[in-house]
């Protein structure tokens, strides 16, 4: 990091002058509490007992052989909730229980981070207010209902494109309104210094247990560690520990949506340029005239024209390289690692493993590849069914 | 900066079209405006309430690629005619986009005295004060109830421009009243430098107006002013005739 909370030219806090209280709090306490021994014995127990951590590495044999190389999973997909999600919840409601906020805000794509921020409030006691897209509503019904069940309250965004840009726009809004008791729970790498680091750091167990697992098995680094991009948290979370590993090839997947030269598509490294949305300097997707470009994704959890600075920066250094897979893609992965492995696998998740598909013929026996299996598939089924069309064999 | 008892209404440029926003603009000027803020239309206006935010997408509606540019060609003739300060109300992004430096020499070959960017905090605006500095525009400096007085100190001092007061936390909506701790804020600006004071974010009365002005140099009206726009429609003379009777309501002036 550079300057304070940047990575390179990306990051900041750019932030109504309303928020600077609240900011300025939360960088604050935060390296102070979690260096407590409080914070990190609770931490510690209920990544293992809630969570289920460590989430295995396994290494994939059927996969292994149609690629034509070691395929190895690191199961997010097997997390309490589904996905990678809650790793990041569990702390940061645990940061906020010790500052002593009362009602926790929180905004979501997919519904994954919104399950599991409400699963971490039901969990604490705490008052949850969930904003979703209310055309994500109505794509990832499941997940809306699973909040409600958890007890939170679902608020239903019905400006701008209707989904997690649009959600996280009014999660902001909340905050502003209400500063003193509300702690704003993100979801990713995103938004205004301290949260990219302290999602990623909450996040990073991904990576620390892979590279812990994968010399266990093989004894040595993977070749490739592939993950799919939103706001970049699953990605960043498996990457961190790999970052100074640098024969380790990191490669990040963007949704590609109808195709990168379509304009309809969510691959904000690749076809965006440094802008500012909700707090932050990062790639973004954006019009001639500076207005944020709609993003696509057939996945509500990939579907955002931003993504995280520190992925901005890692880009610009050619430390990461950035990959997309369609919407078709991601459908037709989604469906061969569930027919080779009995895992189906998240529609974000499934772009990540169009990619490795991609890799096949480039790829050589001795390559020990890790993917970032960030989340399952349960809460797709109906777009999976809706699409089934497109994926029959 | 000079500043004094000065009623600035804030108006989208766009809304309801580029033209017909200038009636409004011009309206207000005509009728006594003091000051005007000029909004850019952004996609996701993140300091902005719903009013402001519904006007902010009419005017894309209406004009999908409005540009920057386009707002200060369009507000240009009004500097000229009316010798009044115009500033630009825009979110960061916009400025980031075409560059701080293309920004500032266009404010100032089109006269306009400066710009309110209610995202960018302080500590991230070097560059952009390099720019205004150089082209002679001013940068306003929010300060809100929720900033600390060592906070305070800081930004009055380093101000060239005018403190944008927010009047309540939380985003630009109508509120009912006008935060009593306001005064004891401005005495401690005050302490600091003899900096022009504006407060904003909720003002929509005369007797908001008059309260106001009372301890500060400016009152900014945006929501209250945006809403009526949306119900004068289209018709010239309607938008004409309601910015008119809105801005004299407020200056106190009896209607006619
Ligand atoms: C399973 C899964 N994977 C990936 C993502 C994308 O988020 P991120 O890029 O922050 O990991 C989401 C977001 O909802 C998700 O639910």
């Amino acid at each position: 990091m550079s300057k304070k909370g940047h990575f390179g030219g990306y990051g900041g806090q750019f932030i109504p002058e309303t928020l600077y209280p609240a900011v300025r709090a939360l960088e604050e306490a935060y390296p102070k509490i979690i260096k407590t021994k409080s914070f990190q014995s609770e931490l510690k127990a209920l990544l293992k007992d809630y969570v289920g951590r460590p989430s295995p590495l396994y290494k994939a044999t059927r996969l292994s052989e149609a690629v034509g190389c070691s395929v190895y999973l690191k199961r997010e997909d097997l997390n309490h909730t589904g996905a990678h999600k809650i790793n990041n919840t569990i702390g940061q409601i645990l940061l906020a229980k010790h500052m002593g906020k009362k009602r926790i805000i929180a905004e979501t794509g997919a519904g994954q981070h919104g399950v599991a921020t409400a699963t971490v409030c039901a969990l604490m006691g705490l008052k949850c207010v969930v904003y979703m897209g209310e055309e994500d509503v109505n794509r990832q019904a499941l997940n809306a209902y699973r909040m409600k069940l958890l007890g939170a309250e679902l608020i239903p965004v019905s400006h701008g494109s209707k989904t997690l840009k649009d959600a996280t726009t009014e999660a902001i809004r909340d905050w502003m309104l209400n500063v003193d008791d509300t702690y704003y729970l993100i979801g990713s790498v995103v938004g205004p210094h301290p949260y990219p680091t302290i999602v990623r750091d909450f996040q990073a167990i991904i990576g620390k247990e892979s590279k812990r697992q994968m010399r266990a098995m093989t004894g040595g680094l993977p070749t490739a560690v592939i993950a799919c991009v939103g706001g970049g948290s699953n990605a960043m979370g498996i990457f961190h520990s790999f970052v100074k590993e640098k024969s380790v090839r990191l490669i990040a997947v963007e949704a590609g949506g109808e195709g990168l030269s379509s304009g309809h598509h969510s691959a904000s490294l690749q076809k965006g340029q440094s802008g500012i949305l909700h707090g932050a300097k990062s790639y973004l997707l954006q019009t001639k005239t500076g207005q944020v470009q709609l993003a696509h994704s057939i996945s509500a959890g990939l579907d955002y024209p931003g993504v995280g600075p520190e992925l901005s920066f890692l880009k610009d250094e050619g430390r990461m390289e950035v990959m997309s897979a369609t919407d078709k893609q991601a459908l037709a992965a989604c469906q061969w690692v569930s027919r080779l492995e009995g895992i189906i696998p998240a529609l974000e998740t499934s772009h990540a493993f169009a990619a490795l598909k991609q890799l096949k013929g480039s790829v050589k026996k001795s390559d020990h590849i890790i993917v970032n299996v960030s989340g399952r598939g349960d809460k797709d089924m109906e777009t999976l069914m809706a699409h089934d069309k497109d994926t029959a064999s | 900066m000079k500043i004094t008892k000065a009623l600035m209404p804030f108006l989208t440029y766009g809304d309801p079209t580029p033209a017909l926003s200038l009636v409004a603009i011009e309206a207000c000027l005509k009728a006594g405006a003091d000051v005007i803020e000029v909004g850019v239309p952004f996609s996701d206006p993140v300091a902005d309430g719903p009013t402001i935010q519904a006007s902010h997408q009419r005017a894309l509606a209406e004009t999908p690629d409005l540009s920057v540019q386009d707002v200060i060609k369009g507000i240009s003739p009004l500097v000229t005619k009316y010798g009044k300060p115009i500033f630009l109300m825009l979110s960061v992004n916009l400025i980031n986009h075409m560059g701080s430096e293309v920004f500032f020499k266009q404010l100032e070959k089109g006269g306009v005295s400066g710009a309110i960017i209610p995202d960018l905090l302080m500590e991230e605006s070097a560059e952009y004060r390099k720019w205004a500095k150089k082209t002679g525009r001013v940068i306003a400096d929010f300060i809100t109830p929720v900033t600390p007085p060592t906070r305070i100190q800081k930004i009055v001092a380093q101000s060239n421009g005018f403190i944008y007061l927010i009047a309540s936390t939380g985003i630009t909506g109508v509120r009912d009243r006008v935060d009593q701790s306001l005064k004891s804020i401005t005495k401690t600006i005050r302490a600091v430098k003899n900096v022009p004071i504006a407060v904003g974010f909720g003002i929509s009365t005369p007797e908001h107006v008059t309260s106001v002005l009372e301890f500060a140099d400016g009152a900014i009206v945006g929501s209250a002013l945006v809403a009526q726009l949306a119900q004068a429609g289209r018709s010239k003379s309607a938008i004409q005739s309601t910015m008119s009777q809105a801005i004299k309501n407020l200056k106190g002036l009896s209607p006619e």
